[in-house]
């Protein structure tokens, strides 16, 4: 893994914490949102992620993609408490309030439901690779499969988000988790 | 570089990845190719549009980021409290032996509430709860829960102190928590298809006790750290209300 380093280091202070890995919040809890689409369930992913890199900091080699790491703890701490049927009924709520004035609200809401219908892993790349822009290199460290793999699903999922966009009554139609 | 291996290195190419040679060849298909150059457009334009929709949504983290600000800067013993606390809950599972309990017929959803109190309310885990009633009762709006729940299911003696939503076993349970003087009590509802009555069952996991039990549509357990039999009143009282 070439975000740990070799031998542990010397402990990291929280001030540094804060500058390498808490500055990622904002791009953790996004997706964290699109993951489980409940608020309080990605408000609790990313606390986890966060909790365990703090834990595991002096293990980080400075001056690698602490972003990418961090993107691994989270998905991690996702499959590993079985997030992956977490779905609750209270979606992210959209409203205009809650996007900013410059993007159109209606737009948003189609892009952001098509997304969500999306199986999970078509969503993953979409959201690693398009909205994040991690690499394929990446997202294969991250999600711990290989490159191939990481583009078939990108291709897929650019494929079947394009044909949701294309034709709105596919929104309805939600494949199989 | 030929048509059906554009759309199989276009993820590599938008991304910057293709090596010199290949992303040269890969240019040199385009220029060539109109149904090639305009199927890349059409995927440059679909990413742009996927990425302006998703960044326009505001995300606010400012809770998240105090309350692991809170935990990193606080003094050592603490913080130590706090990742022992996490760790300890963990292991709860394993330390009481998951297969023991299951074998003596305790359900894995009293095993998951017994673990979630145990990280939220007994080790105070920081969690984003809800103070405010109405809101409370919104959530359980949400849920198909009855909005008087709360109230209703007060024990005599304790008060409403917060709630929010928690995932036990595979769903969804409105996770309230009432407390006295003696300590807290939580009471995990939720609303579920099948119409039926149980017994209450008091199992005792680790420190907590669980009392389970079903009325109606109506999934209910309360989870506490005193004396079973206080678990069991709670759960008698509960049931009485419901």
């Amino acid at each position: 893994m070439r975000w740990l380093a070799p031998h542990a280091a010397v402990p990291l202070s929280p001030i540094e914490f804060e500058q390498v890995a808490l500055c990622h919040s904002r791009s953790l809890l996004r997706v964290a949102r699109r993951l489980t689409s409940n608020t309080d369930s990605a408000e609790d992913l990313v606390q986890d992620c966060l909790l365990l890199a703090w834990k595991n900091f002096h293990q980080f080699r400075s001056g690698t993609n602490a972003r990418a790491w961090l993107f691994r703890i989270l998905f991690n701490s996702f499959y590993a408490a079985g997030r992956r049927a977490r779905r609750a009924s209270d979606a992210v709520a959209l409203t205009p309030a809650t996007l900013t004035h410059s993007y159109d609200f209606d737009e948003a809401m189609d892009v952001a439901r098509a997304l969500d219908t999306l199986n999970l892993d078509h969503r993953t790349v979409l959201l690693l690779g398009v909205v994040e822009g991690f690499t394929c290199a990446e997202m294969s460290e991250i999600l711990s499969v290989p490159v191939g793999t990481v583009m078939s699903r990108l291709g897929r999922a650019r494929h079947a988000m394009r044909a949701r966009l294309i034709a709105p009554s596919h929104l309805t139609a939600k494949e199989s988790r | 570089m030929t048509c059906p291996e554009i759309p199989e290195l276009a993820p590599l190419y938008l991304a910057g990845e293709l090596d010199a040679a290949r992303a040269a060849a890969f240019a040199d298909h385009l220029r060539g190719c109109p149904a090639c150059r305009q199927e890349l457009a059409e995927e440059s334009a679909f990413d742009k549009r996927l990425r302006s929709a998703i960044l326009s949504q505001p995300v606010d983290t400012s809770a998240v980021d105090q309350r692991i600000r809170d935990i990193i800067h606080a003094p050592a013993q603490y913080r130590w409290n706090h990742f022992a606390a996490g760790i300890a809950a963990l292991l709860l599972l394993a330390s009481v032996g998951y297969f023991e309990l299951r074998s003596r017929g305790v359900s894995p959803v009293a095993i998951a509430a017994a673990t979630d109190y145990r990280m939220e309310i007994a080790d105070h885990q920081p969690r984003p709860w809800i103070t405010n009633r109405d809101a409370i009762e919104a959530l359980a709006s949400k849920q198909s829960l009855p909005v008087s729940a709360i109230s209703s299911l007060t024990p005599a003696g304790y008060h409403f102190v917060k709630g929010k939503l928690c995932y036990l076993d595979g769903n969804w349970y409105l996770h309230l928590v009432y407390g006295n003087a003696l300590g807290d009590a939580s009471v995990y509802l939720r609303r579920v298809d099948l119409f039926a009555s149980s017994g209450i069952r008091v199992d005792k996991i680790a420190a907590e006790h669980v009392a389970a039990f079903q009325h109606g549509r109506l999934s209910t357990l309360v989870v506490t750290s005193q004396p079973g039999e206080a678990a069991r009143r709670l759960a008698e009282s509960a049931a009485a209300l419901i």
